[in-house]
């Protein structure tokens, strides 16, 4: 009993808590995860497009970059010394003054730009004249099958835009170039020859390098043809050992992709230049994107740390708030269980459980108070049992009844020594009875009768009596020598005392639902004092059937309840009259009534 | 509850931790390349180290590069190995002189747990954890089809062999005699062997020519003696008369194909070899299993496809 009881003490407690910790890790669980992910898809999106401004501004100075060379080609293009040197070359008639002063002009142009590796010149009738000092055609190099050469002839109003290659024209020089390349024509719009700008990566560098995705981040240019222009790890990808997925890059319909898995994520924003025909691509890793998320993913987790530490301690004072006071109640309830009544639970609480304990308390107290009611009245029970049979014959009337059998006897008076032997017989029988504390009312009556008879045979004519029994009420149940005492008190104080003696008349009656029976006789009668303090057990003290009396009363209310009316009635000189009004118990309903 | 509320609180503690993370930091790993020569001579060994200080760099590998003067001092070279066998590296990078002759000291590194990656050129040593290297019978075979191709009617050929103690030499010479001897009607004067020498390699040209003006063509083993073959073409003026197919990759020998005086060479990828080398070695070091033979691919380049997109990557490698 006990271990269960601590058992289910625990279970409860720890129930509580467990539940409200799973509630709340549930839900800050749930908060947390949602929190995340939509800041995750925010911080992506905002990233992208943050990405895709830094991959249009490249390309915005790409393309200013690009007409920026158109635009020294046109200055070369435009020169008189220039137009002079290819007219010359290709009716060859050069000289080296014409030479010298186109060379002057390509070389002016070389030095606006550090990144320009080259310029030449190649009239139509061969041949080539470069901007740097010293340099000398490849004669192997065979540009007129390069793709450049041919896109300047196909093409001749335009500036064409070469991918990545290898420049051979120059002897001696093989260098990885992005060329310019155009057609010149004469005043007279015939077509003079080709020119050719070679730039080097150092402004693809730079403007890359300006741009900044994350320490890991970076930036590829894609050439028309799907090729890798440019790429910070050009080395790599060009020897075959790295790959860039160009192609995937390239079909997405808004120029974004993800790729990649965990660390490795990669978001890749595409953007086409209009007049190159370039595409650059901004590549970052989400991982540094989504940086600033751990801060919110740190102060997330904290909160809900906080959250959970809270709920725990929140918990357990919950538990302990309920599973307290169910021990202290399930302790005083054991302590009564053993018989101790005067323990009270005492839970000062305001909830369910201080209602409870105080109803426990207030039943406790209503247990105990019945308890000694019921002692109590077991012992009135017991006593007033004893004073019943005390009643049931003095043993001076015992006496006296036998003097009058002997003086009887003497005065050879047989048959009434009979009757009054006889009478006396079923007198002490009666009063022995069966063990029941019950009689009918007809039985009652048999007892008075032989009382009556006895009494009637020692007063002779002094005493008469009357006993008018209504037939429905014979059955009635009544403790048992309730009539007795109140004829004997009938006898003693009102006729007795009475020189011409005196009539007891015994009635009873039903009166709606009422038994009702009166005991009354003429004699005396009683003061209003005597009236007054003839059921008081006090002044009743002194004289037996006084006792008597009193003992009714109370073996009345004893057994019918406080529904059962004993009264008196007198008037002095002339008569007294008890009246018993008392709820009907008929024989067969005794057992039922026993019970209840 | 108290001891339920002590969990609770160390859990979360834990996982504070985790959150902050505290990786360890690692020590980098030490590698020393040993390379046969590194000299103006041989592009091909200077596009193979920046190879691999490229994937060092890339891979946070602490890299030392010794090197021997001349390609043939394999005596300094063995002394070289017991020097790395002495300095204790995580991963010797070995480009053997000699097949045989390296191997005991090589081994004697193995003992002392280094691990060992050859690269372009294999070594007869037990434990060797893996050569990474072209595959130099498939390069001779490539150079002799070349050569055949060029020749349907037949002719004399000679093959000028740059060493022969290297697997290179050995192993490219045997490719380059089957697939002259599968053509059926080439007469092959022999393979000529001219111990790494641009000079050497054309003195015998020359010296071949004279003696036998029928000889169409010169199949050459590596960048030295095909550079030697073509320089004494070049000098007898007879570029684009006797066909000349070489293997490796230099700015001479592309000037020579420009020029037509080499007709083909079977070029390796040397950066792609060193790179892809030292990832072996990171391998190697970290106890993972190792392939005994990575293949670096080669690709045979002729004067008319050496500009496309794809060859001239490979003929012209970026060095960042």
């Amino acid at each position: 009993m006990k271990e269960r009881r601590l058992f289910s003490r625990h279970s409860i407690g720890t129930q509580i808590a467990a539940l409200f910790m799973l509630l709340i890790l549930v839900i800050t669980g749930a908060m947390t995860y949602v929190s995340i992910s939509v800041s995750t898809n925010e911080l992506l999106d905002n990233s992208t497009e943050y990405t895709e401004q830094l991959i249009r501004r490249v390309n915005a100075e790409l393309d200013m970059y690009v007409e920026y060379m158109k635009d020294i080609s046109d200055f070369i293009v435009d020169n008189g010394a220039v137009a002079a040197y290819l007219s010359a070359a290709n009716e060859h008639r050069l000289t080296d003054a014409a030479c010298r002063s186109a060379q002057e002009q390509l070389a002016a142009a070389q030095k606006i730009r550090s990144e320009i590796t080259a310029i030449a010149l190649i009239p139509e009738s061969g041949g080539a004249l470069f901007g740097s000092e010293g340099a000398s055609l490849n004669t192997y190099s065979n540009y007129r099958d390069a793709e450049w050469y041919r896109a300047a002839l196909r093409e001749p109003h335009e500036v064409q835009v070469s991918s990545s290659r290898v420049e051979n024209l120059i002897a001696g020089q093989y260098n990885w170039v992005v060329s310019f390349s155009r057609a010149v024509f004469d005043r007279a719009g015939n077509m003079q020859g080709v020119l050719l700008i070679d730039l080097n990566y150092q402004i693809i560098d730079r403007l890359c390098a300006e741009i900044q995705l994350g320490s890991r981040g970076y930036i590829y240019l894609i050439d028309q043809t799907g090729g890798i222009l440019w790429h910070p790890q050009q080395d790599l990808i060009y020897a075959g050992l790295k790959e860039e997925n160009v192609a995937e890059v390239l079909a997405a319909n808004n120029g974004r992709t993800l790729s990649g898995k965990g660390g490795g994520r990669r978001l890749y924003v595409a953007c086409e230049s209009e007049a190159t025909g370039w595409t650059a691509v901004g590549v970052a890793y989400t991982q540094e994107l989504l940086r600033s998320q751990d801060r919110i993913y740190t102060t997330y987790l904290l909160i809900a740390a906080a959250a959970l530490v809270f709920a725990l301690v929140f918990a357990l004072q919950l538990s302990r708030s309920i599973a307290g006071p169910i021990r202290r109640l399930m302790q005083t309830m054991q302590r009564v269980e053993d018989g101790d009544l005067h323990v009270r639970s005492q839970v000062s609480s305001r909830t369910e459980l201080g209602q409870l304990s105080d109803s426990f308390d207030h039943m406790i107290a209503k247990t105990a108070e019945l308890m000694d009611e019921r002692l109590r009245s077991e012992e009135q029970k017991r006593k007033s049992e004893w004073k019943a049979l005390q009643a049931q014959i003095q043993p001076h009337f015992l006496y006296n009844t036998l003097d009058s059998i002997i003086w009887m006897s003497h005065a050879g008076r047989n048959e009434e020594v009979v009757e009054m032997t006889s009478a006396l017989a079923l007198l002490l029988r009666s009063s022995i009875g069966d063990g029941s504390d019950t009689n009918t009312l007809k039985k009652e009556i048999a007892h008075v009768r032989s009382y009556l008879t006895i009494q009637k045979m020692r007063y002779n004519e002094k005493l008469r009596y009357e006993i008018d029994l209504d037939q429905q009420t014979e059955d009635c149940l009544l403790p048992k020598l309730i009539l007795q005492p109140l004829v004997e008190n009938a006898i003693y104080h009102g006729i007795k005392v009475k020189q011409q003696g005196g009539t007891v008349r015994i009635e009873s009656l039903l009166e709606e639902d009422r038994l009702l029976i009166t005991v009354e006789d003429d004699g005396v009668g009683m003061t209003p004092e005597q009236l007054e303090t003839i059921l008081d057990k006090k002044e009743s003290d002194a004289e037996s059937s006084k006792i008597g009396v009193y003992n009714v009363n109370e073996r009345l209310q004893l057994f019918f309840g406080p529904e059962a009316v004993m009264k008196y009635y007198s008037t002095p000189g002339k008569r007294t009259m008890v009246m018993l009004v008392l709820p009907i118990i008929r024989e067969k309903e005794k057992e039922s009534h026993a019970e209840g | 509850m108290r001891k339920a509320r002590c969990i609770v609180f160390v859990l979360l503690f834990c996982l504070l931790l985790q959150l902050t993370g505290c990786a360890a930091a690692q020590k980098p790993l030490r590698v020393t390349l040993v390379l046969k020569t590194v000299t103006e001579v041989a592009e091909f060994w200077g596009t193979l180290l920046s190879g691999v200080e490229k994937a060092a760099e890339e891979y946070g590998v602490e890299l030392k590069v010794l090197t021997s003067p001349r390609e043939i001092d394999i005596d300094k070279q063995i002394e070289l190995i017991r020097q790395v066998t002495e300095e204790k590296p995580d991963v010797m990078i070995l480009s053997a002189a000699d097949y045989d002759r390296c191997a005991e000291a090589t081994e004697e590194a193995i003992a002392a747990g280094i691990g060992v990656v050859a690269i372009d050129t294999d070594v007869n040593a037990a434990g060797r954890a893996c050569y990474v290297g072209s595959n130099n019978y498939q390069i001779g075979l490539e150079m002799g089809r070349a050569m055949a191709d060029y020749l349907p009617e037949g002719g004399k050929v000679a093959v000028i062999q740059h060493m022969l103690t290297t697997t290179t030499g050995i192993d490219r010479t045997r490719g380059v005699l089957d697939a002259l001897n599968e053509a059926g009607n080439i007469d092959i004067l022999g393979s000529f062997c001219c111990d790494n020498s641009t000079e050497q390699a054309r003195a015998i040209t020359t010296e071949l020519l004279s003696e036998d003006p029928e000889i169409r063509g010169f199949v050459c083993t590596n960048e030295v003696c095909n550079v030697g073959a073509a320089n004494a073409l070049a000098d007898l003026g007879m570029g684009g008369q006797v066909f000349v197919v070489g293997c490796d990759n230099s700015q001479r020998q592309i000037q020579f194909l420009e020029q037509n005086i080499i007709q083909a060479i079977v070029t390796q990828r040397p950066f792609n070899m060193g790179y892809m080398a030292v990832q072996q070695a990171i391998r190697v070091a970290n106890g993972e299993q190792t392939d005994d033979f990575v293949e670096v691919a080669c690709v045979l380049i002729t004067r008319e496809n050496m500009y496309t997109q794809e060859n001239q990557k490979l003929l012209f490698p970026i060095l960042r």
